[in-house]
Formats: C-alpha cells, structure tokens, sequence
C-alpha cells in the first residue's frame, strides 16, 4: 500500500483502530498502532486516547532518531519500541502492539507460540518468541523486545503483550490478528483437559 | 442531579459484566462527608438518577470502608465470572500483567466479609474479594480515585483472572517481581492519564 501522504497515514490509524476495537484486540486506550512516513518518521496513535474518540488530527509525528515529536497530544508511551523496530528493519512500514488477551496468556506465562494452524504458519511461521521481561516503557523493554523480535511477523512481549510488524498497516493488521488467532487457538485445544477452571 | 446521573451510566456500563448470582452490583461514591449508593434492588440495566441516595447515616459495611480509605472515593461491588471462579476457589489473583500492577496492586486476596478483613486488604491493593461467610460464593470490591478508575480496574482485575486462570493450561503465569509492581504502581498513582481527567467525575477535587 503506497501512502499518498501524511493525512493518509493519519486516516488509517483511525480506521486500523477502530478495526482492533471491534475485533477485540485492544480495550480502551491500551495498545499504539504507527505508520512510517519516510525514512527519518513515523506517526503514531497518541497516548490515553481513546480509539472510538480519536480523529485523524490527534495523531503524532515522531522522529525516528530522536523521537522529538510534532502534534497536539503526547505520542505514544512506547514510541521508543517502535522508533527501534522501524530503525533496525526498513523494510517494516507499520507496527501494533497490543494487550490482546490470548496473548496475555502467553505473555504471563513467558511462554512462546507454537503456531499450529498451517494455514496460519504459512503467514506468520511456526513460533513466535516471547521477551525478557522489562519494566514498561524503558530501554531494556525495547532492546528485549527487538531481541525476541528479530525478522518475524511479531513477538509476545512478557507480561505486556504482543507486538506485530507489517510491510504496511494492512499487512501488519492482519498478522496481529493471526498471532491471537494462533495463541486463542492453542490455549482452547489445551484448557478442556487441564482442569484450570475448577 | 449531574452526579447521580454519572453513577447511574456507570452502574448501566457494569450491569452486563456481572455474575453475582442473585445480587445486583452497586456502586458508591465518596462526596466529601456523604456516600451515594444504587439501590441495591436495581439490576443496573435500567437504572436512572432516581435509584441512587444517600447512605451516610445507614448501617452499611462498604459505605464504612469507602469512607476511611485516604484517596479512592468510588467503590463498585460487582463480580465477573472468572474472578467469581478465584473466590470459590480462593486463589489470590497475582500480577501476571502489568496493566495489573499498575491499576489494581500488586495481588487481590480473598477475605471473609468483614471490616477489618476488607480494609486490611484494601491497604496495598484497589480490589479485594469477599467471601459470604462459608460459601464459595462472593463478590468482589474494586476502588479508584473516581468512578472511571474503578471501573477500569474492574475490567483489568477481570483480564487478569482470566489470563492467570487460563495459563494454568500451558505451564502456568509467573507474577512480576514486588520491586516492579511497586513501582508500576507508584507511577500510575502518582500521574492520571488524559483520559482519566477527562473522565473524571464532578465530585474529584
């Protein structure tokens, strides 16, 4: 998806939050979804918003190098995650992080997802790694997670979430999808025979 | 009247997550030396201004504990199903994610209904579950400095449950260390977010 500009990118990030909404990815005002602009920027969801609420303007422009940003809100608590993912992999045009809950699950465990679904394999591949755990927001969250990360569709970030990374927003989307898919899907094969719900 | 309007659309936000069998949630809310409460005859779906009064002067357990807690002046009584899940069983609900150590504390115990049980508990943490008596049936009481930071950490001590509970299915969550939950905790008390100033009922000072 090639954007035609900046206010592109900031209507996007309004439909893309949205669609996490609906598809309960993100509550709230957990979770930041961003877009590159060019090789120095990127905008992103601002901080404490909710999604239902925001409107194309209050998205934030972030400089990649030294995340000053430009906007009418504080952006992101975790520009710094995605400031570093867009630095290290050029290729990547968009990034979500989420608190989906099927992660969560993995993410209390410090678990990583055997993905299962062959179908969903072929998208994603067939593990997705989970993080040392960081306080968040801070530096050792951000080198953790780019760690577990690498060249993959996305990672489970311990006791946090997911983060899922996309050649453009589209893309990005529906990897995050899959990745809960994946992990809804191998905690429901395994919860009728473990007898945790007593 | 604006008041009791903000308490009756939050009691109609709390009224689908409740499992309370037999019971319907409640809200109270601090207002200086007053406590507003919703009838407790009331679901909740349809609950208007007219179902909320004053309870000061009436006998009422957490109308006491809300009035001697230093910061938090709203309180709900409600319970979701897999906290309902932790207090028949009794298990604590830890710090398995750290929406959960911010908001809520660093675990959420399992009491008998009593003052002093419930005000323990309510020292470290912003929820605590209370069992009736001998039952395995019970309720849980969440706080927050207003009515939107209760209801979020009633929705987040929900996830949490859930996440803990289910996890038990692939090895088992692991809490997040004391020192980290304390501070997680301290910074989200120390600061509220845009949303939650805008959210911020009339009566916060």
């Amino acid at each position: 998806m090639l954007l035609k500009n900046d206010i592109e990118a900031r209507e996007l990030l309004v439909e893309y939050g949205n669609r996490l909404v609906e598809e309960n990815l993100v509550q709230g005002t957990w979770g930041n979804l961003s877009i590159r602009l060019d090789k120095d920027h990127f905008i992103c969801t601002p901080s404490g918003i909710d999604y239902r609420r925001l409107t194309p303007e209050d998205m934030v422009v972030v400089h990649i190098d030294s995340l000053k940003s430009e906007g009418k809100h504080k952006p992101t608590s975790e520009k710094g995650l995605h400031a570093g993912i867009y630095r290290n992999r050029t290729s990547v045009g968009s990034v979500i992080h989420t608190h989906s809950k099927s992660c969560c699950i993995f993410a209390a465990a410090e678990m990583p997802i055997d993905v299962e679904d062959d179908e969903i394999a072929k998208q994603i591949g067939r593990g997705i790694k989970v993080s040392k755990y960081a306080l968040s927001g801070s530096k050792k969250l951000i080198e953790n997670t780019l760690e577990a990360l690498g060249y993959n569709s996305g990672c489970i970030m311990s006791h946090h979430g997911m983060i899922a990374c996309g050649f453009d927003i589209e893309d990005c989307f529906e990897k995050t999808r899959l990745i809960e898919k994946a992990a809804e899907s191998y905690v429901d094969k395994r919860l009728g025979n473990c007898g945790c719900m007593e | 009247m604006e008041t009791k309007n903000i308490i009756a659309r939050y009691a109609r936000m709390i009224a689908p997550l409740n499992c309370l069998e037999g019971e319907n949630p409640r809200i109270f809310l601090r207002i200086d030396k007053k406590c507003l409460t919703t009838n407790k005859d009331c679901d909740g779906f349809s609950i208007e201004s007219k179902d909320i009064f004053d309870v000061t002067e009436k006998a009422c357990l957490e109308k006491d504990v809300l009035m001697t807690l230093k910061e938090d002046k709203a309180m709900i009584l409600c319970c979701t199903p897999y906290v309902s899940i932790c207090i028949s069983s009794g298990r604590r609900i830890l710090p398995v994610i750290d929406d959960m150590a911010q908001i809520v504390g660093p675990e959420v115990k399992v009491v008998t209904h009593s003052y002093q049980n419930i005000t323990g508990a309510l020292k470290k943490s912003s929820a605590v579950m209370v069992r009736d008596g001998n039952s395995l049936n019970g309720h849980v009481l969440v706080t927050g400095r207003n009515l939107y930071e209760a209801y979020t950490a009633l929705l987040v001590l929900e996830k949490a449950a859930e996440v803990m509970l289910k996890a038990d299915c692939i090895g088992g969550a692991k809490p997040i260390g004391k020192l980290d939950c304390a501070l997680m905790r301290r910074k989200y008390r120390r600061s509220y977010s845009k949303l939650e100033r805008e959210h911020r009922d009339v009566t916060e000072k």
